[in-house]
């Protein structure tokens, strides 16, 4: 049994439910009870398998999103160790739509071919970190070198560097959530914040 | 030490082990591998001219579709196609089969891949099953290349690589070609991969997600995808087939799903081993959005296809020589030829295969109900080649003692 893609499964799910039921403790329980309800089997064939079958496998940077996400509302962070939402769309969103429309034929060029062991990208995220570092932004370069990290150790399936960098959920949940946040200063309500 | 400290000897870290990665990496820059200067074609004399056709799929299953074979070194072929209650029905399967080219004696049909092995190996839910293609990588060593869906239709398809090591009596598992960074799916396979010389191979794959095109997949001695270089433009071509020239020439033939264009088959060239293709050319052949299969009949320009003969329909299967590597195209035989008030493309998914050009291997889906076998020799193609008075013709791309008298 594959532990990466059953623990991120668990923790992307938990950090959604926390963040919609605006749980503040019992985060930990929540990603163990998930956890386990992720392997029980139906026809064989266990729930993360065929959720895994829907959305493929996270990447390391959604996954560790998540986690923080999960930390920072299990301690109640708040200030500078925020989660710098704003920097997420900048780096991720015009990384999704360099890449997606691109892989999927809108042109002869394909930027998917980069993560093919190709120095550019590392060296790429290798500088963006660096400079994240400097800027005092600790979370991404955290995730950055994480997908490093992963990336040279064959933590998932895939051999290319991108889809450790970035998946479609994460580029679609970042996406939403600018619209929703545009939304939101349009008409002078926040959404995001609503509490019920 | 604080947090910034800590990120820092992490990142570090992790550039440690990239750099490591990056350099430990073998980098591929392959050049096409020759085959071995197969007989020629333009020999006279020896057998007599013979040719033969039967079903050989069985009756295990109501349809069946997508036909591929190899010819191995021992001299058997092992045939491999899909089949179920109907196309993308939860019992579909690959099934094999092996003939003995020298006593023309089939083995018995056998189920080899299943939807629920292939889902607990490769740990994920799988709801149908799809083409095959076998490559002969090594001695004993088979690869077997098909494609899965999780979700959705044929749109939804990945690829998945099974080895043997007995030249096919067992399998291994699964592993997944991870080929899109789009919830990796949407590539197929039709057909069979080309060899570089690093003993790197090319696949040549299709998406067919939103843009439909052409890719020529890289991948390394253990099956993993180490590149990839498009063919087409999107909503133009699939299922390309790909025959390399020389080192670095390359032709390709590829299925037109241009519905505004003229419906002709596509033709393309590369002059760099495969990395990048010239604009998609289309040819006189007609092509009604049907695959073909093509291969070389020796090291020159002489290519045999078999294809769909008609804009529109799949109702005919159609026998071509081309003497200028698949440029221009002269009609040999037919084998099959249906009305076209009959039933909707009844004959597709063709694939010609050599076993060192004595005899001439063809399996098709007839009417998806068969999987339909043709095998001619030597000297029945060159009957046709001499009744179509091509003989002078080849005389002239490459030396040899046909005549067309």
């Amino acid at each position: 049994m594959e532990l990466y893609p059953i623990l991120s499964q668990a923790v992307v799910i938990s950090a959604v439910i926390a963040s919609i039921f605006k749980l503040q403790r019992m985060t930990l329980g929540l990603l163990i009870i998930l956890a386990v309800i992720l392997v029980i089997p139906i026809n064989q064939i266990a729930i993360w398998q065929y959720s895994r079958a829907l959305v493929g496998d996270f990447s390391i940077s959604l996954s560790l999103v998540a986690v923080w996400a999960l930390y920072l509302k299990g301690q109640n962070i708040s200030g500078g160790d925020k989660i710098n939402w704003q920097l997420l769309n900048w780096i991720f969103i015009p990384l999704g739509l360099l890449l997606y429309p691109f892989a999927l034929g809108l042109t002869m060029i394909d930027p998917y071919v980069f993560g093919y062991n190709h120095g550019l990208l590392i060296v790429l995220i290798g500088l963006s970190t660096s400079i994240f570092l400097f800027k005092r932004e600790v979370m991404l370069a955290i995730i950055f070198s994480s997908v490093l990290l992963a990336y040279s150790t064959n933590l998932l399936e895939s051999t290319n560097l991108w889809d450790y960098l970035i998946d479609p959920l994460l580029f679609l949940f970042l996406v939403i959530r600018l619209i929703l946040s545009i939304i939101t200063r349009m008409i002078g309500f926040n959404i995001l914040k609503y509490k019920r | 030490m604080n947090k910034t400290l800590w990120a820092g000897l992490y990142l570090i870290i992790a550039i440690g082990f990239s750099g490591y990665n990056y350099f430990s990496q073998i980098v591929y820059e392959s050049k096409f591998s020759r085959a071995p200067e197969p007989n020629s074609i333009l020999k006279e004399g020896g057998n007599a001219p013979f040719f033969h056709s039967a079903f050989v799929s069985g009756n295990l299953t109501k349809e069946v579709h997508s036909a591929t074979a190899v010819s191995l070194s021992n001299g058997e072929l092992l045939l491999f196609w899909y089949g179920g209650e109907r196309e993308g029905s939860a019992d579909v399967a690959i099934y094999s089969r092996r003939l003995n080219t020298e006593t023309a004696q089939w083995g018995n049909v056998r189920k080899i891949v299943e939807r629920q092995q292939v889902a607990g190996s490769l740990q994920r839910n799988i709801r149908k099953l799809g083409n095959p293609i076998a490559y002969e990588y090594g001695q004993n060593e088979i690869w077997l290349f098909f494609v899965s869906v999780s979700v959705g239709g044929w749109a939804g398809s990945s690829i998945n690589l099974q080895k043997s090591f007995d030249n096919g009596e067992t399998w291994g598992k699964p592993q997944r070609l991870i080929t899109s960074p789009f919830l990796n799916i949407s590539t197929l396979v039709k057909e069979r991969p080309i060899r570089y010389q690093d003993g790197s191979i090319g696949l040549p794959v299709y998406h067919e997600f939103l843009g439909k095109f052409a890719e020529l997949l890289h991948l390394d001695q253990r099956g993993q995808v180490v590149n990839k270089y498009r063919m087409s433009k999107a909503r133009e071509a699939i299922q390309p087939v790909v025959i390399p020239r020389s080192e670095s020439q390359a032709i390709a033939l590829m299925r037109n799903v241009n519905d505004s264009s003229d419906h002709r088959l596509w033709y393309s060239q590369s002059a760099d081993s495969g990395k990048s293709w010239q604009p998609l050319e289309p040819l006189q052949v007609p092509n009604p959005n049907a695959a073909v299969t093509a291969i070389p009949l020796d090291n020159s320009d002489l290519l045999l296809m078999v294809f769909n003969n008609h804009p529109s329909e799949r109702i005919d299967l159609t026998l071509a020589l081309s003497m200028d590597a698949g440029k221009n195209w002269n009609l040999l035989t037919e084998f099959e030829k249906e009305p076209e008030s009959d039933e909707h493309n009844p004959f597709s998914y063709p694939f010609l295969v050599t076993t060192n050009n004595e005899q001439f291997h063809l399996f098709y889906t007839w009417k998806r109900k068969k999987i339909k076998y043709v095998v001619f020799n030597q000297q029945q193609l060159l009957s046709w080649i001499k009744n179509k008075n091509l003989g002078t013709k080849i005389l002239e791309v490459k030396h040899g003692t046909i005549s067309d008298t």
